[in-house]
């Protein structure tokens, strides 16, 4: 991709959680169980994936009652293709092992 | 629109219905509820995203950390926002129409407001440097109309609050001398010789302000027949005698209804009492006027109250002035009056004898009393003395005598002319100084108003539309861009103008006392006060009309300023 980045490992947890069905939207509270990692860490890491164009956002159709829309979260082609790369890179230096991307 | 919704979906539905809440998830909703309406604009989406989880999440508990977590973010949130604020100017609010392209916006500042306030920070940073502050007091006494106040009545009042505390004889001897309360004057003289009887010399330098007979109090009286107890030998304690002879005769003058100066005189040089204490008083083996003692009183006082102030110790030391010259001055026109009435009579001798008199008095003065004012008070007599005294020295074949009166003369004559252009050279450095420490100053006040009042209306309509913002709002936005770089200068000026003043006085505080520190500390007080010569006859012609030349120039300056600013910008925008 041609951008290294130094990735703590909650953020590649995330990745790894994002790309274990990548062309699905997810919610930031369902990747927090899966990811174990509290609102306060996840959320700066979607924010900064976002700003970076590896993710995308979009708000869910308002229509149940009583909830308000939830925001979901995709990784973007590119963005696929650099965690890939990255947890890739990760599993080689064995700083971390994928859980359920199967990379 | 559509984030409008959200919102309001969001203010509505992050609680949950009643029944399923518990304290725990209460508090959640409470806090993201509290966080979201201080939300920064710019991730204000993010805020939303994670409140919006909240009602999925099922245990209470969960629900509290999740809100804890949101709070983390919000923090996080509002010191990036901060941060990113410095960088933008002043006028450009965060997720305002003009924070993408505030750059191309005629009506906003330039500056990031990083460095506005970083300039204003440098700017009053200077100002914690004494130099800097001294310096900014005396440039505002010196627009003062009346001429300001005197920099002693600042510490006047602090040195009689010490001294009613601490009983401290040197802190008395100086407000003795400061002081403008006769009562005060003498009690505090009196508590100090009494105190520390080496200090007996202060009498020579109270000045009650009474006049006439200034010295006819039964203190001041105690006070002068104590010094000659205490210092015998010297000429001053022996002419403040011949002075309260002076006054006494003075008085009795002035009871029988006479007036005029010079009748006095006449009658004073009648006086055979006078003429005595003042033959007793040429006759003194030393001349010693206490500028040292004064100047030694003054340091250690300053020292030990922390008193930095020249103005305070050029004061004191001309203030202080010995009442004896005077008296000196008088005799000595008395004494080549009859030396000429004896040259006439064709008592040659005798008529050398006096004339020889006040000229050795002037150079026992000069060799002993280390003060320029000693050097300025006794030159022109010993001139007139030595004037009528080479030819008659001549004229009764004392060649050899005559000769060395001859090469005193013009050895004289030289230093007056090398001290003539000294004092013109003075005049000249001190006339510029006082100018420059004047404009900076007045340039300080207006810049230091003019970038407070921008900045204050910057922010009161920066949240208005570009278009409505109107003059005011564009010559505040050349305002905040100008003057806290224009005030950097005017303090930096001020401090480098200001300098070798302070050097100047601090090195003559440190040193001890010579003939030139009384030259020193002179320039170290007047200086910010000197105007150059042409501009102070300009200002005498046309009445206050340098004050409003000033003024003005500091006005067409800033307008100056403001136009050629303008034209960049347009030249920029096209």
């Amino acid at each position: 991709m041609g951008i290294r980045l130094r990735i703590s490992p909650q953020t590649l947890a995330v990745l790894d959680s994002l790309l274990e069905h990548p062309a699905q939207w997810r919610h930031g509270y369902s990747l927090s169980q899966q990811t174990e990692l509290p609102s306060g860490t996840l959320y700066p890491i979607l924010m900064r994936l976002e700003k970076l164009a590896w993710l995308e956002t979009r708000w869910e159709e308002p229509g149940n009652l009583g909830r308000p829309p939830r925001h979901l979260y995709r990784l973007t082609g590119p963005g696929r293709a650099w965690a890939t790369e990255e947890l890739r890179a990760a599993c080689a230096k064995r700083i971390w092992k994928p859980v359920y991307s199967g990379v | 629109m559509r984030e409008e919704n959200l919102e309001a979906g969001l203010q509505r539905s992050v609680t949950m219905p009643e029944e399923n809440s518990s304290a725990p998830r209460r508090a959640a909703e409470w806090l993201l509820q509290r966080a979201l309406r201080f939300w920064p604009h710019e991730s204000g989406k993010w805020g939303r995203a994670l409140a919006a989880e909240l009602p999925s999440v099922e245990n209470p508990w969960d629900a509290f950390r999740w809100a804890m977590g949101g709070l983390m973010l919000l923090i996080r949130e509002w010191l990036r926002h901060a941060l990113g604020s410095w960088k933008r100017p002043i006028g450009v609010p965060a997720g305002g129409p003009l924070e993408s392209e505030w750059k191309n916006s005629p009506r906003v500042p330039r500056t990031p407001r990083i460095v506005t306030a970083l300039l204003l920070l440098a700017s009053a940073s200077l100002f914690l440097a004494s130099d800097v502050r001294q310096a900014f007091r005396a440039g505002l006494r010196a627009w003062s109309p009346s001429g300001g106040w005197p920099e002693y009545m600042e510490f006047v009042p602090k040195l009689r609050k010490e001294a009613s505390t601490h009983r401290d004889p040197q802190l008395l001897a100086l407000l003795a001398l400061l002081s403008d309360d006769n009562n005060e004057k003498v009690r505090a003289a009196t508590d100090a010789v009494q105190a520390d009887p080496s200090l007996t010399w202060i009498y020579s330098k109270i000045y009650l302000n009474e006049q006439p007979c200034c010295m006819l109090h039964s203190p001041m009286e105690l006070g002068v027949a104590a010094l000659q107890k205490w210092d015998p030998d010297n000429a001053v304690p022996r002419l403040l005698v011949a002075n309260v002879i002076y006054e006494r005769v003075e008085k009795a003058w002035v009871d029988s209804g006479e007036r005029g100066y010079f009748g006095l005189e006449k009658v004073v040089e009648r006086d055979p009492k006078w003429l005595a204490a003042m033959d007793f008083a040429f006759k003194a083996p030393k001349y010693d006027s206490y500028a040292r003692k004064t100047f030694d009183l003054y340091r250690a006082v300053a020292d030990r109250y922390e008193i930095r102030a020249p103005e305070f110790a050029s004061e004191l030391m001309w203030r202080t002035w010995a009442w004896g010259d005077g008296q000196a001055g008088i005799y000595d026109g008395w004494l080549l009056e009859q030396g000429e009435a004896a040259e006439r009579a064709g008592k040659l001798d005798e008529a050398a004898a006096l004339y020889w008199k006040p000229a050795l008095f002037a150079e026992q003065v000069l060799s002993q009393d280390q003060t320029e004012r000693g050097f300025w008070g006794v030159t022109d007599v010993e001139r007139q003395s030595f004037r009528k005294l080479q030819p008659l020295l001549v004229k009764i074949g004392r060649t050899d005598e005559a000769s060395i009166v001859q090469y005193r003369l013009a050895s004289l004559q030289a230093t007056i002319e090398a001290s003539r252009w000294d004092g013109w050279w003075r005049a000249y450095r001190d006339g510029w100084t006082g100018l420059a420490i004047r404009s900076l100053t007045m340039a300080i006040l207006v810049l230091a108003i003019a970038a407070l009042v921008s900045v204050f209306v910057i922010y009161v309509r920066s949240r208005a539309n570009v278009e409505s913002r109107g003059r005011g709002f564009a010559t505040s936005c050349v305002a905040v861009d100008l003057c806290p770089v224009l005030l950097l200068g005017a303090s930096a000026g001020l401090f480098a103008a200001y300098r070798p003043i302070a050097v100047t006085y601090q090195r003559s505080i440190a040193s001890p006392w010579q003939v030139n520190t009384l030259g020193d500390l002179e320039y170290a007080a007047m200086a910010p006060y000197g105007m150059p010569r042409a501009v102070a006859e300009f200002s005498a012609a046309y009445f206050n009309a340098y004050h409003y030349w000033m003024v003005a120039i500091v006005a067409l300056s800033m307008l100056a300023f403001y136009i050629l600013f303008r034209r960049a910008i347009k030249s920029s925008t096209i």
